[in-house]
């Protein structure tokens, strides 16, 4: 077999190139070494940005496009209801909260259950101020809450005990692997004041984030 | 050749899920609910035997003083209210129980506040009032209160012509309410 070569290249071909001996098609104008680095530097572009791409090449285009569809996911849900905590009731719990200094909700009264690709971070913060009766303002650390069951992850700032909230975010658990179904049950804890906390309607919201970020 | 341009795809992965975006998601828990009106009273002190008198001794001294009374804190009221309220006292039912027909008049028993509790002292009971059979103020205030201590001293009128020997009763009734 005739191996191509310059010496017999007998074919004019069109900007100069010239043509292999024996064939009737021309060489191309740039050597396949540098088609190889350019396919590669597609390869990195289409990582870096994500697109997904046909090639000539399935197998490796094929990976890229399966694994570059991928994006970093995290979900949070959450269960439970405490929008009656401070319903107290007339001769019985309400006076022995006030007692106390305090109505807690059950252990488990809010679960979060988080799902990351990768490492993750779940922060609480206030949304807002207490609405309260009439022009009383009750102070927002009167908001404690904690987490009583972290399931996977590393409880931040103390919230193994009660700490108190600020508007805005405070880490609460973090974990530098992805996770699926996690359960974090969350405790609160109202503060009460017989000399302060008048009677009337309260609420205020805690905003539970989560963030999947790279480890 | 081909391998190094899978490995670029490979260089291209990592750096894409290095740089890609942070995923955030959120969910909001609401606390609340409406906090009735609350108050409670507590109460400290036995005077049930306040007319357990002693022959040849305390006994004829009460006479002779014309009565017989409690300590000052004899019965201490512990009042907490999560807004304004009110103290008040009355005798319950008819009065004294007294030996046979005897009927021992109810204003014969005095009280009065001996501290200086938090709230505004009513109808002078800062000094020895007699009680009724429908409820008299005491002591109200303008706003939620804690562990409130009011200390109750209480006398009982006594005299040689009328205070025969026996049994006698009286059961003084505390309430304390919220008020608008």
């Amino acid at each position: 077999m005739t191996t191509p070569s310059a010496t017999e290249d007998t074919r004019p071909c069109r900007g100069g190139r010239r043509a292999f001996a024996n064939v009737s098609f021309c060489r191309p104008a740039v050597a396949w070494t540098r088609c190889v680095r350019a396919c590669a530097a597609v390869f990195f572009v289409v990582g870096c940005f994500g697109v997904a791409v046909q090639s000539a090449d399935g197998e490796s285009v094929q990976r890229g496009t399966v694994v570059f569809e991928l994006p970093r996911l995290a979900q949070l849900q959450i269960s439970g209801d405490l929008s009656g905590l401070l319903a107290l009731d007339a001769d019985g719990t309400g006076e022995s909260s006030y007692d106390v200094g305090s109505v807690t909700s059950a252990v488990d009264a809010n679960t979060l259950t988080v799902t990351a690709t990768d490492a993750w971070d779940l922060s609480a913060r206030l949304t807002g101020d207490w609405t309260c009766p009439g022009t009383y303002d009750k102070p927002e650390t009167d908001l404690l809450i904690r987490i009583t069951s972290a399931g996977a992850g590393t409880i931040e700032n103390g919230a193994g005990s009660f700490i108190s909230l600020a508007p805005t975010d405070t880490m609460i658990l973090s974990d530098g692997s992805a996770v699926s179904g996690n359960e974090v049950d969350v405790q609160t804890r109202v503060l009460l004041d017989w000399e302060s906390d008048v009677p009337g309607a309260y609420a205020i919201s805690v905003t539970y984030t989560l963030v999947g970020h790279v480890p | 050749m081909r391998y190094v341009a899978i490995a670029m795809g490979f260089v291209g992965l990592a750096a894409g899920m290095a740089f890609g975006a942070d995923d955030v998601d959120t969910q909001n828990s609401t606390v609340g609910g409406t906090i009735p009106e609350l108050c409670q009273i507590g109460i400290a002190g036995d005077l049930s035997a306040l007319l357990t008198l002693a022959q040849d001794g305390a006994g004829e001294t009460a006479y002779d003083a014309g009565y017989v009374e409690s300590a000052a804190a004899a019965t201490t009221l512990t009042l907490d209210a999560n807004k304004q309220w009110s103290l008040g006292v009355n005798y319950s039912g008819a009065g004294w129980t007294a030996p046979g027909t005897y009927d021992k008049a109810e204003s014969d028993l005095l009280i009065q506040i001996t501290n200086t509790p938090t709230g505004t002292v009513q109808n002078s009971y800062d000094s020895y009032q007699t009680t009724s059979n429908s409820k008299t103020a005491m002591l109200s205030h303008t706003s939620g209160v804690s562990n409130n201590s009011v200390e109750i001293q209480t006398r009982v009128l006594l005299d040689w012509t009328q205070d025969i020997p026996g049994a006698y009763s009286i059961t003084l009734v505390y309430t304390m309410e919220t008020t608008p």
